[in-house]
């Protein structure tokens, strides 16, 4: 099914409206100098590109994914969750990195915890990859898009209250994050994901995650 | 306890009652804990058929009544949810989300208790600041004392950086039949495909992110067509 959805959006970027990569990077460039000249400390910065992606990603999930077809692939079991993760998440970089990434889901817990790992194809240009001050990680904004693009996706599918989703960057090769069951014991998720990458919480933590998500998207995420 | 949709009930309960096995997702009509053996919580949705139901059939005696308003929005009571709470002996109004309240939410909040004749705790789940006092206000009765009443971290707020505005733009053919809540028939009515959301926002009186809510359920009932970037100078 995943290879059908693969073929679907190759002619759906053939024959959409589509721009160079330069375009884009020019403006995520003037982003992020933006962003640096107001917030200077790198942690500040990775934090606010982060937000920024959030509230993009939510916009871009609105305006991209027919609700339709997010209705008909998701499955709320964890094998359906990978899938789900392995057609949107591929998509997503699809449409905005212009390659299909290379792509990895793992079920941490079968009463549902998905874990998913995109990276990069090395050599492939795209909008995020920028020259940079020291410290700061253009892929906070992607991870932060992901994380605000799944949230919405929960909104729209009327799952909301039943799932979450934090992502984060893989050390500059791409990003990594996970699809979890509200109903878990969440310390029990937490500790799950940092066993599988420690330095997940390092700059933004699970409570970080929940404000950002409130105060730009007014997704209320269980804190703990 | 009640209160609206992400006003913090669950995490309350949790910060309150740590051993409760807490589920985070909205009750259908109500959720009963068992905290010890004389005392049950029960958290009620914040929706006035949940209130109505429970009031005319009451399963319980209520002695606490708890009515929740979320800090880091506009601090209101919804009077909707009042009436379960005024049918207890003892009853308070408790700001949640302290830690992301602004010392004039916390002061909004306090006067709007006094006008509901109800007594008044601010609370931060995350930092435990007035957990302890609510409890003991819970299980003993102990008046709560005003000036003692806990104040928002004195913590220099950075402001947040600019995020890139949109316009809804209304579906020129709408769903003949859909269910929508006072909040989304609020913003859609002021959806004219030229406001964004955050100029729908400040007309409301409400925060952007509570707009973005409803415009997410507006767009994914088909009310909304498409978000239009906007320059906001």
């Amino acid at each position: 099914m995943s290879e059908v959805y693969k073929i679907a959006l190759r002619l759906q970027k053939a024959f959409t409206p589509t721009v160079h990569v330069l375009v884009a990077k020019t403006l995520f460039t003037y982003m992020v100098s933006t962003v640096v000249r107001e917030r200077k400390d790198p942690r500040a910065v990775n934090t606010e590109l982060f937000r920024q992606g959030i509230w993009g990603g939510s916009l871009a999930m609105l305006n991209l994914a027919p609700v339709g077809s997010l209705r008909r692939l998701w499955k709320p079991d964890p094998g359906g969750v990978a899938r789900f993760i392995e057609v949107f998440g591929s998509a997503a970089w699809h449409i905005f990195a212009g390659h299909v990434p290379s792509l990895r889901t793992e079920i941490l817990d079968k009463r549902g915890v998905v874990w998913a790992e995109l990276e990069e194809v090395p050599g492939k240009d795209a909008f995020y990859k920028v020259e940079a001050p020291e410290g700061v990680d253009t892929l906070y904004f992607v991870a932060g898009a992901y994380e605000g693009a799944t949230q919405t996706a929960y909104r729209l599918l009327g799952v909301e209250e039943q799932w979450l989703s934090l992502w984060r960057p893989l050390e500059g090769r791409g990003i990594c994050g996970f699809y979890a069951r509200r109903d878990l014991d969440l310390k029990e998720v937490e500790e799950a994901v940092k066993r599988k990458k420690p330095g997940f919480f390092d700059l933004i933590s699970w409570n970080d995650s929940a404000s950002i998500l409130e105060e730009t998207l007014g997704i209320s995420i269980p804190r703990i | 306890m009640t209160g609206p949709k992400g006003s913090g009930k669950s995490t309350l309960i949790k910060a309150l009652f740590p051993e409760l096995p807490v589920r985070f997702t909205e009750p259908p009509i109500y959720r009963i804990y068992e905290a010890s053996q004389a005392m049950r919580v029960v958290e009620v949705p914040g929706r006035a058929d949940a209130v109505r139901l429970l009031l005319a059939a009451p399963p319980w005696k209520v002695s606490v009544g708890l009515l929740l308003v979320d800090g880091s929005q506009q601090p209101r009571a919804d009077l909707d949810l009042l009436p379960l709470v005024l049918a207890a002996p003892q009853r308070a109004l408790v700001l949640t989300k302290l830690d992301l309240a602004s010392s004039e939410s916390v002061k909004l909040a306090r006067a709007e208790a006094q006008k509901i004749d109800l007594d008044f705790f601010a609370v931060s789940a995350v930092t435990g600041q007035g957990i302890p006092e609510l409890l003991q206000w819970i299980t003993t009765g102990a008046k709560p004392k005003p000036p003692e009443a806990p104040q928002p971290k004195v913590e220099e707020k950075i402001a947040p950086m600019f995020l890139a505005d949109v316009i809804p733009v209304p579906s020129p053919r709408p769903p003949a039949r859909a269910t929508l809540s006072p909040e989304e028939e609020a913003v859609l009515k002021a959806c004219d495909g030229r406001k964004s959301i955050t100029e729908i926002a400040r007309e409301l009186g409400v925060s952007p992110a509570a707009v973005k809510g409803a415009v997410d359920k507006l767009f994914s009932k088909g009310f909304i067509k498409e978000l239009k970037p906007k320059v906001v100078v």
